[in-house]
């Protein structure tokens, strides 16, 4: 029988604590992340999947480039084995392209309660909560998962890159921005969102025929983005900020028949936010 | 009057837990999703959740987009008749390995 059960509604008729739900405890910070890479990867200690969630670079301006801004997200997050999990972030800086990342991001782990029930957290009188099958699900000495502000959850989409396929070019890219108005500022907060991660786009850009080999050369130009999170004020944007550089590519004979942009099609990703001063 | 409120406080007199003003997110489900065709996907539904709000999260353990390699997410929520359900799709065609997504559902304490 499960007699040590709690039920806590709020004002807003939202469940706090619920009896046979497992909630996330806090498992600790990581960063400030900084210095001149790419691709940053993280090692954090979790048992079971954890819930990461990154701060934004908020205001982050150095290097932009009017369209290019700086923007980061998870790109993907692995088992080392022993509870052990690599969290690689992704992103780029403005015009400077992926080589030089310096933003002070964090990230701050969550695992479910009753596989990281940590020791010593007899600090203060305090409530518990177990469900039928005996699991941990809430303990008020420790510091759970709690969602900042009204606006828990909320979805964004990530659109198809720009530019089409008829070179209409670059600057139209801005047009594509996702951009999530929260009804708080976003300065001191971190978000737990999916990504698009980086993405790769042809344009053709001309074409010509070579006498001495006697067939057509068709002539591409190829972009890389990566999907970024950046904010400013109460407004969460995901954008494509360019990888820097451009490649280029030639078919002979005949052109790409098909370029492939199924995969740049809009996608949908949920999004929380958390608030770093709860969680330090 | 809010009489049913649960508050915690170190030693120090910092505030940890208010069960008034907090949203929590309450685990449902973790599952691994197989790869599909971009554009197409697939749906879980919830009905022992129904009327209640949903969170859900999609990760991938690989690198989400490469040279060549595409391994696009999405993952949406909808309330159809009033169930719970998600719609998620991750593609991940070209990838040297194969892998599988992974999915994490939750209840926000909030109903629709």
């Amino acid at each position: 029988m499960s007699s040590y059960g709690m039920e806590f509604m709020n004002g807003s008729n939202i469940f706090t604590i619920d009896e046979s739900s497992r909630t996330f405890v806090y498992l600790g910070k990581y960063g400030p992340l900084a210095g001149a890479t790419a691709v940053r990867d993280v090692d954090v200690t979790c048992v079971g999947f954890p819930l990461v969630f990154m701060s934004v670079p908020y205001n982050f301006t150095a290097g932009d480039n009017g369209a290019n801004r700086t923007g980061l997200f998870v790109r993907r997050i692995r088992p080392l084995g022993g509870n052990l999990w690599r969290v690689s972030i992704g992103g780029c800086n403005g015009s400077e392209g992926l080589s030089n990342i310096s933003i002070g991001t964090e990230l701050r782990v969550f695992g479910l309660l009753d596989l990281n029930f940590p020791t010593g957290s007899g600090e203060l009188v305090g409530a518990w909560a177990w469900d039928a099958s005996g699991r941990l699900t809430f303990d008020s000495g420790l510091r759970m998962l709690r969602l900042a502000g009204n606006t828990y959850d909320t979805e964004i989409e990530l659109h198809r890159l720009a530019p089409s396929l008829d070179g209409a070019g670059l600057g139209s890219y801005t047009a594509f921005d996702t951009s999530v108005a929260l009804p708080f500022d976003l300065s001191g907060k971190s978000i737990c969102a999916g990504g698009r991660g980086r993405i790769y786009g042809y344009e053709q850009i001309g074409e010509y025929y070579d006498p001495g080999a006697g067939y057509n050369v068709y002539q591409y130009r190829t972009w890389g983005w990566v999907n970024g999170y950046w904010a400013s004020g109460s407004t969460l944007y995901a954008r494509k900020v360019t990888e820097g550089g451009e490649g280029y590519l030639e078919t002979y004979g005949t052109p790409i028949s098909t370029i492939d942009i199924s995969n740049l099609n809009t996608v949908y990703t949920r999004l929380s936010v958390i608030d770093n001063s709860q969680f330090p | 009057m809010d009489a049913y409120v649960l508050q915690s406080w170190r030693q120090n007199g910092e505030l940890i837990f208010d069960s008034y003003m907090d949203h929590v997110l309450f685990f449902i489900e973790e599952r691994a999703v197989a790869p599909a065709s971009v554009g197409g996907g697939v749906s879980f539904s919830y009905p022992e959740h129904t009327g209640r709000k949903i969170s859900a999260f999609l990760t991938s353990p690989y690198q989400t987009g490469d040279l060549d390699a595409w391994a696009v997410q999405s993952c949406r929520v909808s309330y159809p008749g009033g169930v719970p359900t998600v719609t998620v799709f991750f593609d991940n065609v070209g990838h040297p390995q194969k892998c599988d997504g992974l999915l994490r559902v939750f209840w926000t304490g909030a109903t629709q």
